[in-house]
């Protein structure tokens, strides 16, 4: 996966090196993924303005050798367009990026092409509800396998990708920097954690810093990569609504969580839902979307199992066969911290529950 | 409660020699010591709620370990502030500054057993 056609490889550079223009033409009434869809001559042209001339001369000396070398040196893996592993989603849409660069796990891209993903967004300034909702929702949609797309901001994104990640699920994080770039800095902790278990894509080449048109590029990514998208919160002007926008101009689902009405934070998807998008109290009213409402996942003590990572899937195996103490657990020689630490996690899931004696049993639900 | 069989209580092989542990031991004691110099305290236990608030600054993710233990499996307030000064020591012992979620949830399955959690299977 460290292949991408030398054409796809030289227009990403381009956009690299376009971007502190792309940000002085902005002025210009045109919207941001109509801009970037552009041909590189048009794209050129659009951004240059007066100063052409220059723009042009960023155009040449594109070598796609060197920015294949960028990429790998910056730990970053390459998927163009052409790439059968390209997610399918994100080709449905014209003005999807031509490649993008990934870190992570690659192997969340093979579940983006055979279950639908769902972006989580909402205002960096985000209330404990809406915090507490998105990490909910999130966590339950991954517990079902889906995979949870969202930007990793402040508030929303971030409890989103907390939420997918405490139930062991895949989540992707689209960036409006380089994927090498964690941005917000201080989110560093988070993006490592995505990075270990979940897959961090960008558009821009590594080392990219983050610009005020980069956002709603990203935006228009997330909703191509997305087969519903829920608005936990945001106000009326709120960059979510961008999102949600494009998510609707593809055909995809567009859900909002319902909020105070006397919340301007709410204004954002209460405004949706007046508009008639689907209610989302729960990952339920997700999948009932999705779906269809006799769909059988979230069967609570089955689904999450699917997604445990190794060694809680064993250790769950083993109090299923009846080893019920910590005694039987470590005869093995599993360390006992490990085995204490993953009963919990189990507990914590709703799969196992200790009972008389300290004895650990699996639970018929949660 | 069956009695421990010989092979169980000498069988085995150990995983840590006596030693090594004092040495954790003693490690962990002295980053505590360190931590708490200049207060009344001098370990984890002997801590106040405002010096564990301000001693047992957990990652994110393993915050949520205690609303969720909180939520999921009834923890106490009182168990979840046992719970976060047994943490801290479980990081010690490692040699950490930050705890981390497996600290945390470790430090849960260390909660008292409920009389609750003994009769559940009775009133289930």
């Amino acid at each position: 996966l460290t292949d991408a056609c030398d054409d796809c490889l030289r227009r990403a550079a381009l956009l690299g090196r376009l971007a502190p223009l792309i940000t002085r033409s902005l002025g210009k009434r045109r919207r941001i993924p109509a801009l970037l869809s552009l041909p590189d001559e048009e794209l050129i042209a659009a951004v240059g303005g007066r100063e052409r001339r220059e723009a042009r001369a960023l155009a040449t000396d594109l070598d796609h050798g060197q920015a294949r070398r960028e990429a790998v040196a910056a730990g970053l893996a390459l998927l163009c367009r052409h790439d059968s592993a390209f997610p399918p989603r994100l080709l449905e849409a014209d003005d999807a990026p031509v490649l993008l660069y990934l870190r992570g796990n690659d192997s969340i891209l093979s579940l983006l092409s055979k279950l639908p993903a769902v972006a989580v967004v909402g205002s960096r300034r985000a209330s404990d509800y809406a915090l507490e909702v998105a990490h909910a929702l999130a966590r339950e949609l991954a517990a079902c396998g889906l995979p949870v797309v969202s930007g990793m901001a402040f508030g929303v994104d971030s409890a989103a990708h907390e939420g997918a990640l405490a139930a062991g699920g895949p989540t992707l994080a689209v960036l409006g920097s380089g994927a090498d770039v964690p941005y917000p800095r201080s989110k560093r902790h988070l993006y490592e954690r995505i990075v270990e278990s979940g897959l961090v894509l960008s558009e821009l080449p590594p080392r990219s810093r983050p610009l005020r048109w980069t956002f709603p590029a990203r935006n228009r990514i997330m909703a191509g990569l997305s087969a519903m998208i829920v608005v936990v919160e945001g106000s009326h002007d709120s960059g979510s609504l961008i999102t949600a926008r494009f998510a609707a101009e593809l055909g995809r689902e567009v859900g909002a969580v319902p909020g105070q009405v006397t919340s301007p934070l709410a204004g954002g998807p209460n405004g949706l839902l007046a508009d008639g998008a689907c209610v989302v109290r729960s990952a339920r009213d997700v999948l009932d979307a999705l779906y269809g409402p006799d769909h059988g996942l979230l069967s609570p003590a089955q689904a999450p199992t699917l997604v445990l990572e190794p060694r809680l899937r064993s250790l769950l195996a083993s109090v299923e066969q009846g080893m019920e103490t910590v005694e039987e657990l470590t005869a093995d020689g599993l360390e006992i911290g490990d085995v204490l630490s993953g009963l919990t996690e189990l507990e914590l899931r709703g799969l196992v529950r200790r009972g008389a004696g300290g004895r650990y049993v699996r639970c018929a639900c949660s | 409660v069956d009695p421990p069989s010989r092979d169980e209580l000498l069988g085995g092989e150990a995983t840590q020699g006596s030693a090594e542990v004092r040495a954790r031991v003693i490690a962990a004691r002295d980053r505590q010591a360190r931590r708490l110099a200049g207060t009344r305290s001098r370990t984890n236990a002997g801590m106040s709620a405002l010096q564990a608030r301000r001693h047992c600054r957990v990652e994110r993710g393993a915050r949520a370990v205690l609303y969720e233990a909180h939520d999921r499996i009834g923890l106490s307030v009182r168990g979840h502030d046992r719970a976060l000064r047994v943490a801290r020591t479980l990081a010690d012992l490692d040699g950490l500054e930050r705890i981390e979620r497996r600290h945390v949830t470790e430090a849960v399955a260390y909660r008292e057993l409920h009389l609750a959690d003994a009769l559940a299977p009775m009133s289930a």
